[in-house]
């Protein structure tokens, strides 16, 4: 029986493991089918390296480029990495954040065919009138455009109605239209510094004067004061705009409205001044002359202009494009360039004047880009330096690029495998495999602490200020908690416990992140920005849920060791794992009833009342009673050693409703954490309960077995601690 | 030697009993889920009511079926009550009867921190004034206005102005009146009382004939509307009539609070004449006089650079006490002086705002226990720290002592 029951234990965990590790592969991969983008060239690295670190505002706050690549491609595409094929025949192409950003910044006619747009039920794109695929499928600007019109007079009556009222559908349709608006806007930024105006022929000059031809935005915001003068003029004369300067104008106002939104890219001369300006705004700011910055302006627009071009420069222009370069590699710039950029060019340089002449364009384009953008990002860096905007931009890129919790969750999951083999034998196997979980456990804190630091870094705050962030915080109190309670009761089994517990908690984390798709990092809203606060209580109740969940599965642990007999009546272990979890409580306690005060001081001074009865102030009262109710039971006598354990993996389902259960009512005043995912919730209430049942049975079986002397023994010596 | 015990040691024994605690801990931590479940569509304060009002002598709580769209009705005391006894039950258990000893001493401190934290609420709860100041950039006011609480006022009125004393009937004298009701209010220092019927939470005053069965006056008459959730939106209203000392009974009248979307403190008063004089009768939600003034000099609505996030409210005040003090009121940093505490509560204007915020308003609390939860927070965190560190102290050594187990 106890042969038999290990073994089961140990398929359990098998497919516990192969399970997460599925939901996390499935979780960082695209989707299965690869969409064909024909003649897709992917970006070269050096270019995404340069530009995953563009200074840009989003959010409230400057970031660097990737990351607001990475949270708009999980809003719109539901994953950080697509996949996709440049020919049927062709290998396919992984796509990061970045890279599909800069496809839809700077080659909007490849991005369009990308499958960007994740929707979850196909009768949205019924509903639409456009081509549906798959139940749940995901789908390109190209593919979506047949409906767009309609998707957006469906948004519009929808956005309308009370959000209580809308079924889920029309919720899907109203995501997917926000989201296919401000696709737009993204691929609008540069759409009128690449495509210039269009100028109409001057009537009253002769036509070889009056040829078609294109103006630069750069160009046009030059003469702005020209074109006041002959408005003004016209005015004064009552005559009506000439034509050609009215159909100007109309292109320089359509095409700043499309670029206005998509991406605040440059900073402000005025150092006061705190937003950062789009493409759309430096233009519109220098042609309603609404600002004094207008050289700096047309510099801007020209810079944007000549990169957003180069990738479209012509094969006739070939020649010329490779003398500029040539010219341009041996000018000064190039000593001023990274030894990384230096090298790139060298390498291009070489294989340029090595190549065929068919391959000259695209290596003349490549080359030529990436030294334009290379120049933008050069000044546009000098200058967030120079306002203090550019401190951790280069952190947060490289935090992004690391993917910290992904070597983390790997650790975690090692160290599950060897605690389930650690817990499988006897003797000196099982001390070497303790050692093995000790260290991968330590590399899964590690790679979870480094990261909770850096965000504190680049966020200039305590390490816990939204849902996301407590999951994290969690993850590495949950580890010192357990590492805590096995080096009292040295037993392997709390040791056993802590990978299995960094897996979920950071598998969670990923789920959320993915789910929820804000970035994270971006700054407090008012009433939450206060350091001393954000350390003294949130910390504080994030650690009562680290010690609360702690306590539940040391609760799961004795529950299983006991009810299927695989502690072969060691009271002794019984014992240390009693004190472990009373141990918990205890600290839970401290924790939650010190923190829920400490809440409640900070809302007298925030809100003018110390208790408000809001859902998250009742999810800690709730905590606390729980483990009070706990406590006064275990001292009075009604519980003991099955009692708290069974009682302590209640207290998860407790926690479950303080930490998220709450966020899921849609009220009160803590309204920076809601979220969706009550199918997640549910399913650790159904665990919960599932573990107090087994805990149920396996006591009233063994009660009918009458074994209650060594029993009550053990209870009496237990109850005695 | 007999062991029996009196029936009031028994009753002791039970009312400071361990079981007592634990019972009353689960209950009132059933009822806060319970509670905080019910208060998504019941409201607040209707929930509180139900669950937590001293009124609430039992309740029957509504459980959630899992997988059905049902909820079991449990019966059960209400948590005002669960509350009340659990204090008795710490005094008695955690204070008086607890034996004293050094290992006691935490768990001693702790329970006195936790009965004077109740204590705090307590006191909040009777002596409590909260209410809302707002005011315009350059404007002064010395008092505020009750966020929920409605006041019958009667003022005298000479030569058309409000002279002398203005007579109040307050909450404690409004409180828990319904439509079907009809109560006197009893005004010993005028020539007459006033009748009120027909009490509405929420209501608005509409022309006759808009589709309400109550009773029309002058044209005028009373429409229903669901009471808000948040019980600042109500605005209360009834239908009054004089009785004067002779007990004979003057014309019906209405009276209403206006709705707070209109921003009018009080519609236009009922004239009433009595005894030779001239009174002013109106529902007015309670002032809160504040014993000096409060200018308002400007008011800073700050949001994150090109987002929506609103990053700080602020408010630049002058304090008018015989001289003029001035002070920042923000979130999370409220000024305290006189016994009041001004927060700041809510701004005019958000970003997209091209003039900015225009008026301030702030919640304003007169709470004597005001610092009191801080006070007895240190005091359960010294005792719960004394207790914990010194079982883990105790717990430590004995393993250390006890030789390992094979």
């Amino acid at each position: 029986m106890n042969l038999v029951a290990r073994w089961i234990l140990f398929a359990l965990g098998v497919v516990f493991v192969l399970g997460i590790a599925g939901v996390a592969i499935r979780n960082a991969s695209p989707p299965e089918e690869v969409r064909v983008v024909a003649d897709y060239v992917p970006w070269d690295e050096e270019t995404l390296r340069l530009a995953e670190s563009i200074p840009v505002q989003d959010g409230g706050r400057i970031k660097p480029l990737t990351t607001y690549a990475g949270f708009t491609m999980l809003r719109f595409y539901g994953a950080r990495k697509m996949e996709i094929r440049p020919s049927e025949d062709a290998d396919s192409v992984k796509l990061k954040p970045i890279a599909w950003m800069m496809d839809a910044l700077f080659r909007p006619h490849l991005s369009v065919r990308q499958p960007s747009f994740r929707v979850e039920d196909s009768a949205v794109i019924e509903a639409i009138g456009a081509e549906p695929g798959e139940r749940r499928d995901r789908y390109s600007y190209e593919d979506l455009e047949p409906g767009r019109e309609r998707l957006l007079e469906l948004a519009s009556s929808y956005a309308r109605m009370e959000k209580d009222e809308r079924t889920p559908l029309e919720n899907q349709i109203l995501t997917l239209a926000e989201n296919v608006r401000n696709y737009e806007q993204i691929i609008g930024v540069f759409g009128l510094a690449r495509n210039g105006l269009r100028m109409m022929p001057v009537s009253g000059l002769p036509d070889g004067a009056n040829s078609p031809q294109r103006a630069n935005a750069s160009a046009v915001m030059a003469t702005a004061p020209m074109i006041r003068r002959v408005l003004q003029e016209s005015e004064s004369r009552g005559e009506t705009i000439p034509p050609h300067v009215q159909n100007l104008l109309q292109q320089i106002l359509d095409g700043a409205n499309s670029s206005k939104f998509g991406l605040f890219l440059f900073p402000p001369r005025n150092a006061e001044d705190e937003h950062w300006l789009s493409p759309g705004e430096r233009v519109m700011n220098v042609m309603s002359m609404a600002t004094r910055d207008i050289e700096g302006s047309i510099a801007d627009v020209a810079a944007i202009e000549t990169l957003s071009r180069t990738l479209y420069d012509t094969q006739e222009s070939v020649d010329a494009l490779a003398a500029r370069m040539a010219e341009r590699l041996g000018h000064d710039d190039f000593d001023q360039a990274s030894p990384r950029l230096q090298a790139a060019l060298t390498r291009e340089a070489a294989a340029l004047l090595d190549g065929a002449e068919e391959d000259r364009l695209p290596f003349v384009r490549r080359l030529a880009f990436q030294h334009e953008l290379s120049e933008l990002r050069g000044d546009l860096v000098e200058r967030a330096e120079a306002r203090g905007e550019y401190g951790s931009i280069e952190l947060e890129a490289d935090y992004y690029r690391k993917d910290w919790f992904l070597y983390a969750l790997v650790w975690f999951l090692l160290g599950t495998i060897l605690a389930i083999a650690m817990w499988m034998v006897r003797g000196l196997p099982q001390r070497i495999l303790g050692y093995g979980v000790w260290a991968t456990v330590l590399a899964g804190f590690v790679y979870t602490v480094i990261p909770i630091v850096k965000r504190c870094l680049i966020m200039g705050r305590p390490p816990v200020g939204n849902l996301y962030d407590t999951i994290i915080f969690i993850t590495a109190a949950v580890v010192i908690f357990g590492a805590l309670v096995e080096f009292f009761t040295r037993r392997r089994l709390a040791l056993g416990v802590l990978p299995i517990a960094g897996v979920i908690l950071i598998t969670l984390a990923r789920l959320f992140e993915v789910g929820d798709a804000n970035d994270h990092m971006d700054p407090l809203v008012a009433v939450l920005r206060s350091n001393y606060w954000l350390t003294v209580h949130v910390i504080t109740i994030t650690l009562g849920y680290a010690g609360g969940l702690v306590a539940a599965l040391l609760g799961i642990v004795y529950v299983l060791l006991r009810g299927l007999r695989l502690d072969g009546g060691d009271r002794g272990l019984r014992r240390s794992l009693t004190r472990g979890v009373y141990g918990m409580v205890c600290l839970t306690l401290f924790l939650s009833l010190v923190g829920t005060v400490l809440g409640g001081i900070w809302a007298n001074d925030s809100w003018g009342r110390f208790w408000g009865w809001d859902p998250k102030e009742n999810g800690a009262l709730m905590i606390v009673l729980a483990t009070l109710a706990i406590l006064h039971a275990r001292i009075g006598g009604f519980i003991r050693e099955w009692g708290i354990h069974l009682a302590s993996i209640f207290l998860a389902a407790v926690v479950t409703f303080s930490w998220w259960h709450v966020n899921l009512l849609g009220t009160g005043l803590h309204n920076y954490g809601f979220t969706d995912g009550g199918g997640y919730v549910n399913l650790l209430y159904f665990v919960v309960l599932f573990f107090i049942g087994f805990g149920f049975v396996a006591m009233a079986i063994e009660r009918a077995q009458e074994l209650p002397k060594p029993e009550g023994e053990a209870e009496g010596e237990a109850s005695r601690a | 030697m007999s062991t029996s015990k009196s029936p009031f040691e028994s009753i002791l024994k039970f009312l400071s009993g361990m079981g007592l605690a634990t019972t009353l801990l689960l209950l009132l931590g059933f009822q806060t889920w319970l509670a905080t479940l019910e208060m998504v569509d019941a409201g607040l304060l209707a929930t509180l009511r139900k669950y937590f009002h001293w009124t609430s002598w039992y309740t029957l709580g509504e459980m959630p079926v899992p997988f059905l769209e049902r909820h079991l009705v449990v019966p059960m005391p209400g948590g005002y009550w669960v509350c009340a006894l659990l204090l008795v039950n710490m005094t008695l258990g955690g204070l008086i009867r607890i034996r004293k000893s050094p290992r006691t001493v935490g768990v001693i401190l702790a329970h006195f921190g936790i009965i004077f934290m109740v204590a705090a609420g307590g006191v909040a709860q009777l002596y409590e004034k909260r209410g809302v100041m707002f005011l315009f950039e350059g404007e002064e006011a010395d008092y505020a206005v009750s966020l929920t609480k409605p006041n019958l006022e009667v003022l005298e009125i000479e030569g058309g102005e409000a002279t002398g004393e203005v007579h109040l009937a307050g909450d404690e004298k409004l409180r828990g009146l319904e439509s079907r009701d009809r109560r006197l209010i009893r005004f010993p220092a005028l020539p007459f009382d006033l009748e009120i019927t027909g009490w509405l939470t929420n209501t608005v005053v509409v022309p006759e004939g808009s589709g309400t069965s109550n009773p029309a006056i002058d044209g005028w008459t009373l429409r229903e509307l669901p009471v808000e959730t948040e019980g600042e939106l109500n605005a209360s209203g009834c239908y009054a009539r004089v009785v004067f000392e002779d007990g004979t009974r003057g014309n019906p009248f209405i009276l209403a609070v206006p709705p707070p979307s209109s921003g009018m403190e009080s519609f236009a008063p009922q004239m009433i004449e009595a005894g030779g004089g001239t009174y002013a009768v109106r529902l007015v939600k309670q002032t809160i006089p504040v014993p000096y003034r409060i200018k308002l000099v400007d008011a800073v609505a700050e949001y994150y650079p090109n987002s929506m996030r609103p990053k700080s409210f602020m408010s630049d005040i002058e304090r008018i006490e015989g001289e003029s003090v001035p002070v920042e009121i923000s979130m999370n940093e409220p000024m305290r002086r006189g016994g009041f505490t001004f927060f700041q509560r809510t701004m005019s204007s958000g970003p997209q705002s091209g003039n900015g915020p225009e008026f301030s308003g702030f919640e304003v609390v007169s709470n004597p226990a005001d610092k009191w939860p801080e006070w007895s927070l240190w005091v359960v965190t010294a005792g719960l720290g004394i207790h914990f560190i010194s079982m883990l102290i105790r717990s430590v050594s004995r393993v250390t002592r006890t030789p390992k187990s094979p």
